[in-house]
């Protein structure tokens, strides 16, 4: 999953973007309301997490600004304006969720995860296909009852896949949804990532492969027949 | 507690009784007045028949002639006794209704002692001899009788003429008509021209009767006028207090929620239009304030709940995924401590000033020396920024205050000039000795200031910058340094010139008012 974190204040972001991306996901992240809404509309994130009051272009006009152009991306607002009536006018102009400062890390990602969650539409944490069993909530993925050793780039992966599944996700939106602006990625990087994971799930050499190649179109993630 | 209906409502009915009371009395009077008139003409009318009764009372038949000088008039011109005119038939064609029953009573009086006439049955000591001080102008007066009854009476003066005492023509030649002597005591014939003293009366009780029907009546309409009036009182004060009472109505329906709303003066009578203004007058204040308090806790709100926000944050991350980076996490940690302990010392401050708290210690310091200190802080910061600063305070200024509270401002003052004037941009401290109230002002170049921005200047936690990325500032300078001044007896206020130039004034509010 990829972040966008607008956040002015350096400590305070700083802390955040290494909190998520030691959560497995990726976080862009700039401090200004100006770059916010530029990076919000050029690139495609799972969540945008936005400051209101930030320096050039204020949180809120961001947020405004995003929907006129057909932005749909859930954004959180993170903001230390604690009253009703900011936190009305903060959801009517069109974001998904209010944090108020100071807030507990565990809160935030659970809230993260449940933006994730109702922009794939799932109901709950845990994502079933046949006996693989991905609890995006304690990033663990088990097989059979085994639990399976991923990295947190494959993990990343394979739960975008598993939100997915049924469709075929191509290389360049798993590359836009994994990794960050920081990371530039190899044209195979994608494709040794897939490599990994479906030799990491795979219950044994003959086992029939979960994630299907669709040859010039992409990947997906299917049950067995 | 006093009511306006209820003032309102008393004063008006008292004065709508008075004016009903006023009016019966009036017409009471009048009505009175009226009657007694016409019972006083009534009364001099019949003043005749009492002169007349008084002059035929002596009236000499003159001496009996002999029988040869007796013209008997002929048969034909001949009258029966009964339509001679005797001084009753004269009477009674004259004013016919004075020897009827209800007829007047009289009484004639030779002198204060001799009664020479009066009515049947009357009684001397009901009707008493008048003093008459004029004898041209009757006198009128009311007479209450044993019986209860009671007359209107008047009494008047008046002279008999041409009959008295007999001339003498022979010697028994004359002599009195047989004994019809009007008074008993009446020993010979009064002299010819005599003054005699009468009273007529005429029962009042009619004219009682009338007055006291007319009483009732204007009682009864009196009670009747009171109810209305209490009514159209009652009805005129609650319609006309309607529109004190919806404006009273709208007033207690204001919360902190809808200070915004202003009352409209287009349905109010004229009486509640200024009340009106001054309560739009006061809404408007209240909402500033209210605004300001508003903006106060939001602004305090991220000031301490942001760097709060770090500590956690940080602390969280370095407990679950933890760094050797212990030295930086330290430093950060000593950085946002400092920048809560500044804001909570600022305000404690602000509040001890605000309070008057804070007893000045005063003494005289050369004002040049102290300003130079206070800016050697700042110096580096403005060599930095290219500033021009220029300092005009002559050496031998002293002025008398507290050092170290103008310390406090004044370093406020110059840290606002360092951080917000622009690179190539001017400081100008001067110290105006001639000028009389004035101690110092500072002004410098600014960018993106106006002059709704200067309005806020001075409030807590008002800051130029809405995001409050900064945190070496918390907003809380300015409004300490005018709290200070305040303390010390000074009054400092900020003007803006030529939109590009703030100059902050400190002086003397003694001089200045």
């Amino acid at each position: 999953m990829r972040i966008l974190l607008v956040e002015d204040k350096n400590r305070l972001r700083g802390a955040i973007e290494k909190a998520l991306r030691e959560s497995g996901y990726a976080v862009d992240s700039t401090d200004n309301g100006n770059d916010g809404l530029w990076m919000g509309s050029e690139n495609t994130y799972d969540i945008i997490l936005l400051d209101i009051m930030l320096p050039g272009l204020d949180g809120l006009s961001v947020l405004e600004q995003l929907r006129e152009r057909g932005r749909d991306t859930p954004v959180l607002l993170l903001t230390a304006k604690d009253t009703i009536a900011d936190r009305v006018k903060g959801l009517r102009k069109g974001a998904d969720d209010y944090l108020i400062k100071p807030f507990a890390l565990e809160e935030l990602l659970a809230r993260i995860e449940a933006l994730c969650r109702r922009s794939y539409k799932k109901s709950t944490s845990a994502i079933t296909l046949n006996d693989l069993i991905i609890d995006s909530s304690a990033k663990t993925v088990k097989r059979d009852g085994n639990l399976i050793d991923l990295t947190a780039r494959e993990y990343a992966i394979l739960e975008y896949l598993a939100m997915r599944q049924g469709s075929v996700v191509s290389r360049s939106e798993i590359e836009d949804h994994i990794y960050d602006e920081l990371v530039s990625p190899m044209s195979n990087v994608v494709d040794s990532a897939i490599c990994n994971l479906r030799k990491k799930i795979a219950k044994g050499p003959d086992d029939a492969e979960l994630i299907h190649t669709r040859r010039g179109q992409g990947y997906i993630l299917m049950p067995k027949n | 507690m006093s009511s306006i209906r209820k003032n309102l409502f008393i004063w008006l009915l008292l004065g709508l009784t008075l004016l009903w009371a006023i009016a019966g009395a009036g017409i009471y009077l009048s009505v009175k007045q009226g009657e007694v008139a016409k019972i006083d003409s009534e009364l001099q009318r019949m003043e005749g028949a009492l002169r007349f009764i008084g002059g035929s009372t002596f009236r000499n038949p003159g001496p009996q002639r002999p029988d040869r000088l007796i013209v008997r008039p002929p048969r034909e011109n001949f009258q029966p006794n009964e339509n001679r005119t005797t001084p009753e038939n004269r009477i009674t064609q004259r004013w016919p209704d004075f020897l009827s029953a209800g007829g007047p009573k009289y009484i004639i009086w030779l002198n204060k002692d001799t009664v020479i006439r009066q009515s049947e049955g009357l009684s001397t000591k009901e009707f008493k001899f008048p003093e008459i001080t004029d004898s041209n102008n009757p006198i009128f007066f009311n007479i209450s009788l044993q019986n209860g009854d009671s007359m209107r009476a008047m009494a008047s003066t008046f002279r008999r003429f041409g009959f008295g005492r007999p001339r003498p023509r022979g010697n028994e030649g004359m002599r009195r008509p047989n004994d019809e002597s009007p008074a008993q005591n009446q020993e010979q014939n009064p002299p010819r021209n005599i003054s005699l003293t009468g009273i007529i009366a005429l029962n009042s009780k009619p004219m009682e009767q009338t007055l006291n029907t007319l009483l009732f009546g204007i009682i009864a309409i009196g009670i009747v006028a009171g109810f209305f009036s209490f009514s159209l009182v009652h009805f005129a004060l609650k319609n006309g207090l309607k529109p004190l009472y919806a404006l009273g109505n709208k007033l207690a329906s204001v919360d902190s929620s809808s200070l915004s709303h202003r009352f409209s003066k287009i349905d109010l009578p004229v009486e509640l239009s200024p009340i009106c203004e001054h309560l739009n007058k006061l809404m408007e204040r209240l909402e500033d304030g209210f605004e300001r308090e508003r903006r106060f806790s939001g602004d305090l709100a991220h000031e301490l709940r942001t760097p709060i926000a770090e500590l956690k944050m940080m602390a969280e991350v370095a407990l679950r995924w933890p760094e050797n980076n212990a030295e930086s996490h330290a430093n950060e940690t000593l950085d946002i401590a400092q920048q809560l302990q500044e804001i909570i010392e600022s305000l404690l401050a602000l509040n001890r000033y605000d309070n008057g708290d804070e007893d000045p210690v005063y003494e005289k310091i050369p004002l040049h020396k102290f300003t130079k200190d206070c800016w050697d802080p700042f110096v580096q910061k403005a060599e930095e920024k290219n500033i021009k600063v220029a300092i005009k305070i002559s050496n031998d200024h002293l002025i008398e205050t507290d050092p170290k509270i103008l310390r406090l401002i004044i370093n406020n003052l110059f840290s606002n000039a360092a951080e917000y004037t622009p690179s190539e941009g001017i400081i100008a401290i001067n110290g105006n000795q001639e000028s009389e109230g004035h101690i110092l002002s500072i002004s410098n170049s600014v960018e993106n200031f106006d002059e709704e921005m200067l309005s806020h200047l001075f409030e807590r936690l008002w800051r130029g910058d809405i995001s409050r990325t900064d945190g070496s500032h918390s907003g809380l300078g300015l409004a300490l340094s005018k709290a200070c001044s305040k303390c010390l007896g000074l009054n400092l206020e900020a003007e803006l010139i030529k939109s590009d130039q703030i100059k902050f004034v400190l002086s003397r509010t003694d001089i200045k008012s």
